[in-house]
């Protein structure tokens, strides 16, 4: 049984880039392309891992990360920001609210490969 | 009074005949009476008894009514000298009397306010006329610089006194009392001696007068003109006392704030005009003025009438009295709500465009480099150098979109440093490592020369970071050959690092702009290379942030040199965000 990572990102050709990449290593991927619907799958698939990006319609990723910390059953799953490095104060604000990493964007997909991995270890 | 003085004069002149007469008169009547009345005696043995010479009595009675006349006449010249003195010096004491008057009434003129300069001299000429001896026949007038102000009467005559009226040494007009017709001397001249002295006072009077009502008019005339200033500027400008009740108010602020003068005057403006969320801002801004410490670009929010928000950026200072006491706080303004606004908008502007060209951005790096990686098969060397290419240029733009956020922030003020022991020798190392490849990638030896580590400043480790990065990165750029040297010291309470070059240098003009935006070397060779142009305006932004100094020395065609000179660390500053 690979490891699962949900992944919440608005922008559809980012979203495959990173599923493509992280699939291709072994891991099992979920997409959801705002923030709410990621909440339910992740409460539906207790998943291993979250990319979270932060502006994302609908609901942002700093309200699912809030709602996430709340939840007993789901505050302890790691989650990784993503954010565009416009965002200095909001990458301390993700860090501050409990996020595990963050990475910045446009980012090396080895690179988000690497950190996925120093989190999760190997995919399966 | 004089006729009584004149019939005393004649009794007295008389009054020693009078006693002779009388004395004569008593002879013949005693001489009569003993002829033809009495047949025993005389008339002086009946009066004073038996004595043995008629003769000799008779002698002593005349001689003591001649000598009672004598007596009288002499007592009464006494007191018709004493009279006399006494009426020469009422009439004295009348003189000097209207001659201080006439002072008098010139200094009380000055003590009217607002009576202007002609008013005072026009009734000074009366005043002057009066207090001369023969007041019908006086006449005065005053010449002040090109006015003349005169009695009704004047006419210049023969009988002629004349002063010059000097203020601050300079003789600014004349004043001259004249006699219509002529009056018999006295003293020397038909004048006065007092007359003489009187005319030099008034005119020393006058002077003071003039000099202080042209002062008055000068300082009412400027006072004027500041209000006209305030009232107009088109600068908010407004004022409140020691209690925070407003007594200024100008067109301006009236404008801005849409609350008329009258609406606002007497109230208290951080309870009246100020928000709950900044008036104890407010309040304290007014309260340092109020203790003489002036606050200045403070940004005030107010609302207008209308519920407008609207931001001045404010100058408060204390207003004193003349003993120097604080009575008030005076601000002046600027309405920057406008200005805040497009600041807003750009750096919104800014933020969004850097972020939705990210987004773009990402795909196509990210892609490149899947492909890159093999992630989808194998790829030709051709297709491997062509979406290097790529990968390349997706990096030059994402530093681009860094740097011109980053100038963004500079900017707006908005960007955040962290203030954390930071060990420069570190920094120095990481980038050496870093830029190591690119510099070996050109053929260029990259030396490094650090004596001391730690070597610890108060910083953000990123941005200085940033800063060496930058300078490393420009140094190799420009370079064809030779070296690049980073060296690292410790100069006194500094920190200093150094980056040197043999490159292509710099020319005096270039040197001067150098650290200014969008500056580019003007070189077929810098064309090729690439780079914003913001880099060293960040660097010097950071370096200052840092309360540190950034310098270069070059010399076109024999290389250059960048120095960051930052304060060491000290303990006991600490850390914090």
């Amino acid at each position: 049984m690979s490891k699962k990572i949900v992944l919440a990102e608005d922008e559809p050709q980012i979203a495959r880039l990173i599923e493509f990449k992280l699939k291709k290593e072994g891991y099992s991927v979920t997409w959801k392309e705002n923030g709410e619907e990621a909440l339910k799958a992740i409460k539906a698939d207790k998943p291993d891992l979250i990319l979270l990006d932060i502006m994302m319609p609908v609901m942002d990723g700093y309200e699912v990360l809030r709602r996430l910390k709340e939840d007993e059953n789901l505050k302890s799953i790691p989650v990784v920001m993503l954010t565009a490095r416009a965002q200095e104060k909001d990458v301390v604000k993700g860090i501050d609210m409990g996020a595990e990493d963050y990475i910045t964007k446009p980012f090396h997909p080895a690179e988000l490969l690497a950190r996925v991995k120093r989190i999760l270890g190997k995919p399966g | 009074m004089k006729n009584k003085s004149t019939k005393h004069i004649s009794i007295s002149e008389h009054l020693i005949w009078l006693g002779i007469g009388l004395a004569i008169l008593y002879w013949i009547l005693e001489s009569a009476m003993d002829a033809f009345v009495f047949h025993e005696g005389t008339l002086t043995e009946r009066m004073l008894g038996a004595s043995p010479n008629e003769s000799w009595m008779r002698a002593v009675i005349m001689s003591i009514i001649i000598i009672f006349a004598v007596y009288a006449q002499i007592g009464i010249t006494r007191r018709k000298k004493v009279e006399e003195a006494l009426r020469k010096q009422t009439h004295d004491m009348n003189q000097r009397v209207r001659e201080l008057e006439c002072l008098y009434g010139i200094s009380g003129l000055v003590e009217k306010r607002h009576i202007p300069l002609q008013e005072i001299l026009e009734s000074a000429v009366d005043l002057v006329a009066f207090a001369w001896q023969y007041p019908e026949i006086t006449c005065a007038r005053i010449i002040l610089r090109d006015e003349e102000f005169k009695t009704d009467s004047f006419r210049e005559t023969a009988w002629k006194q004349a002063v010059d009226i000097v203020v601050h040494d300079e003789q600014i007009g004349t004043l001259e009392v004249c006699y219509l017709e002529e009056r018999p001397e006295s003293d020397e001249g038909p004048f006065l001696k007092q007359e003489r002295s009187l005319i030099g006072a008034i005119a020393k009077q006058l002077a003071g007068v003039i000099d202080h009502k042209e002062v008055e008019a000068e300082i009412t005339r400027v006072a004027d003109d500041l209000r006209q200033i305030i009232e107009n500027a088109n600068a908010p400008i407004f004022g409140i006392d020691k209690k925070g009740l407003i007594n200024e108010w100008n067109k301006k602020t009236v404008e801005i704030t849409g609350f008329d003068k009258d609406e606002v005057m007497g109230k208290d403006l951080p309870k009246e005009l100020i928000n709950q969320d900044h008036r104890e801002s407010v309040k304290k801004v007014l309260a340092m003025a109020l203790k003489g410490e002036d606050t200045a670009n403070y940004e005030l929010t107010l609302f207008t009438n209308e519920g407008l928000r609207v931001i001045i950026l404010l100058n408060a200072t204390s207003r004193r009295d003349p003993a120097n006491n604080i009575v008030g706080v005076i601000g002046i303004g600027q309405d920057i709500t406008e200005r805040k606004k497009i600041e807003q908008m750009k750096s919104d502007f800014v933020a969004l465009a850097s972020h939705e060209l990210r987004t773009p951005l990402t795909s196509i790096q990210g892609y490149a480099e899947l492909i890159l990686d093999g992630d989808v098969g194998e790829i030709s060397r051709e297709q491997r150098e062509f979406l290097e290419i790529i990968s390349q240029n997706t990096r030059r733009l994402e530093a681009l979109i860094n740097d011109v956020l980053d100038v963004e922030k500079i900017e707006s003020g908005r960007m955040t440093m962290k203030r954390e022991k930071v060990d420069l020798s570190r920094i120095v190392d990481s980038c050496v490592k870093t830029f190591k490849i690119m510099a070996e990638g050109k053929g260029l030896q990259l030396e490094k020369d650090v004596k001391t580590s730690p070597m610890n400043v108060l910083g953000d480790s990123d941005r200085l970071s940033q800063v060496l990065s930058n300078l490393l990165s420009n140094a190799i750029k420009y370079t064809k050959e030779g070296r690049v040297k980073i060296t690292a010291r410790i100069k006194g309470e500094f920190a200093s690092v150094a980056v040197e070059d043999t490159g292509l240098g710099m020319s005096p003009e270039d040197m001067k702009i150098v650290f200014s935006r969008f500056f580019r070397a003007e070189d077929s060779y810098v064309r090729k290379t690439t780079g914003s142009g913001l880099g060293l305006s960040i660097a010097k932004a950071t370096i200052e942030r840092h309360n540190g100094d950034i310098k270069v020395e070059s010399k076109l065609g024999a290389g250059s040199k960048f120095e960051v000179v930052l304060p060491l660390f000290k303990e006991k500053e600490g850390a914090g965000q």
